[in-house]
């Protein structure tokens, strides 16, 4: 029996009616659809299908028109972000996954559903870009849980606000990880790899300032490990391969693979390059080239398979939060890892009002629940057996 | 003096629909090609009749055509999509071909709310994808 995985992957690269052929739970179908958000994607495909009953044609149908009107709104606060980032002196922003593909490799916006739009700029900038996106009325959507933490370990600031409508856009200044954690690429071999971002007029108008994006070769190593690496198999979602399957397709020709597999050898990235691509063919047959994955899954001369490591891991779908936590610790290193520990654990006052708004004045009775349910959280994933490697 | 489109209207072509999302109260509209033709000419300085003059159509205008045209319009006006003040646009831009060969009464084909707008992970401390790094 095909799986509604399998059968989705199979809908959206066009191989459907390999699939047809069993009775189809078309509910179950939707919903897998949905949180996978290539929902959009699917109603897009089977609109004129008379297979796809009313109720379901509707309930994709709606998705698409969410996608469509949320996005809508995203750009025109990033426009109104770029317009104001003209004439600053600023460097043009590099637009990373769905806000710069949606509008350069989707056929409409809208089937790219995305919750924020993630613009890279360096880190010398970020100082500037706070300031100029307080002006475009936006504002962190989160204080730091200690004074210095966010730029000490973290690599983006999520910022929340807009001129018309609530938006939310994250400023990165790293890649994947914060800056001190292995994963973490060097952020100006991507800076140096960008090309003019061309949204169509009807998605941004011409006279905002232009933004860029990443090169085909820079973009697929960046999806590649914010699915393996940041996220993980376990959690990635099925739109960010069709992300790796759309831009090979269609920008293939552009990859400069000798190249993309020596900067992913150099970042320790090759398993998670190969493990997205894997993905990413038996999902939707994504065509590349032949003996890749072989000479991806080459072990490393210094025997040093962290990377591998990582995205084993990763694909554990029993992990709980304490096990990413406890990652995510290990990879900053100890000193940055006791920092983070120590704001865990002790976060300030400011951030405790915003985490736990329904608690008003008590908040300060919650720090002893806060470390009640760290030491519970560590304790179970402590107990729970860990998979090799 | 017509009716002009918002300005707290955003709009876009998906197809041959056009969907509209009212950027005060989020809620998206969709127009059917009919409505997307007259939507994409309320400038301000069209009525009803001037829609009707605009029309090359393979077959004649129905009688009560006219009619339907001051109802969508109305429509539009109470889901608060279009303003009637202000002067029309010095330069009235020409309109698209009508998309039918025959006229087709122009509807608001869809209409909900969009809730859960800015659902990203730095909106929902509950997803698991938020969880990626320590935000306890």
């Amino acid at each position: 029996m095909v799986s509604d995985e399998g059968l989705l992957a199979g809908i959206l690269s066009g191989r459907e009616e390999e699939s047809f052929s069993e009775p189809i739970d078309w509910r179950a179908l939707v919903r897998r659809a949905v949180d996978e958000r290539v929902a959009p994607l699917l109603f897009w495909k089977l609109a004129e299908d008379a297979r796809l009953p009313e109720g379901e044609r509707n309930l994709l149908r709606s998705e698409l028109y969410r996608a469509e009107a949320s996005n809508l709104i995203l750009y025109r606060e990033l426009g109104r972000l770029l317009e104001r980032s003209a004439g600053s002196g600023l460097n043009p922003p590099v637009l990373l996954k769905g806000g710069a593909l949606a509008s350069s490799l989707y056929e409409e916006i809208g089937h790219r559903p995305m919750g924020d739009i993630d613009v890279f700029i360096p880190r010398e900038d970020l100082d500037r870009w706070l300031e100029l996106a307080g002006k475009a009325s936006f504002r962190r959507l989160s204080p730091e849980m200690s004074p210095g933490l966010d730029r000490a370990i973290h690599y983006h600031v999520a910022l929340a606000g807009g001129t018309e409508s609530e938006a939310a856009i994250e400023i990165h200044y790293g890649l994947v990880a914060g800056e001190s954690d292995w994963r973490a690429p060097d952020p100006r071999w991507f800076l140096e790899r960008t090309e003019e971002w061309r949204p169509p007029p009807s998605v941004l108008s011409t006279s905002s300032s232009p933004a860029r994006q990443l090169d085909p070769t820079a973009h697929l190593l960046y999806l590649s490990a914010h699915a393996m690496l940041q996220h993980g198999g376990a959690s990635a979602r099925m739109i960010w391969f069709y992300d790796i399957h759309l831009l090979l397709s269609r920008w293939g020709g552009r990859v400069r693979w000798s190249e993309a597999l020596e900067q992913a050898r150099v970042l320790q990235w090759d398993a998670a390059l190969a493990a997205a691509l894997e993905r990413s063919r038996a999902l939707f047959r994504t065509d590349f080239p032949d003996g890749l994955l072989e000479e991806l899954e080459v072990e490393p001369p210094d025997g040093d398979a962290r990377g591998a490591r990582e995205v084993r891991r990763r694909r554990d779908p029993g992990r709980r939060r304490a096990d990413v936590v406890w990652s995510e610790l290990r990879s900053v290193g100890i000193g940055r890892g006791f920092l983070w520990a120590l704001g865990i654990l002790f976060p300030r006052p400011e951030y405790m009002r915003w985490r736990y708004p329904e608690a008003g004045c008590l908040w300060p009775a919650l720090y002893p629940i806060r470390w009640a349910r760290v030491l519970w959280e560590g304790s179970r994933a402590l107990l729970r057996k860990r998979p090799a490697g | 003096m017509g009716l002009r489109r918002a300005a707290h209207v955003a709009w876009r072509r998906v197809g041959d629909e056009t969907v509209l999302i009212h950027l005060r109260n989020k809620k998206i509209f969709v127009l059917n090609p009919s409505g997307g033709f007259l939507w994409h000419g309320l400038d301000g300085a069209r009525g009803t009749e001037e829609f009707l003059e605009s029309l090359t159509l393979d077959h004649p205008i129905p009688e009560g055509a006219s009619g339907r045209i001051d109802s969508f319009l109305e429509n539009l006006r109470e889901a608060d999509l279009v303003d009637a003040e202000g002067a029309p646009d010095e330069e009235t831009p020409s309109l698209p071909e009508y998309p039918l060969p025959a006229f087709v009464p122009p509807e608001l084909v869809w209409q909900e709310e969009l809730r859960n707008f800015g659902l990203s992970c730095i909106f929902l401390s509950g997803d698991e994808l938020c969880n990626s790094g320590p935000s306890l």
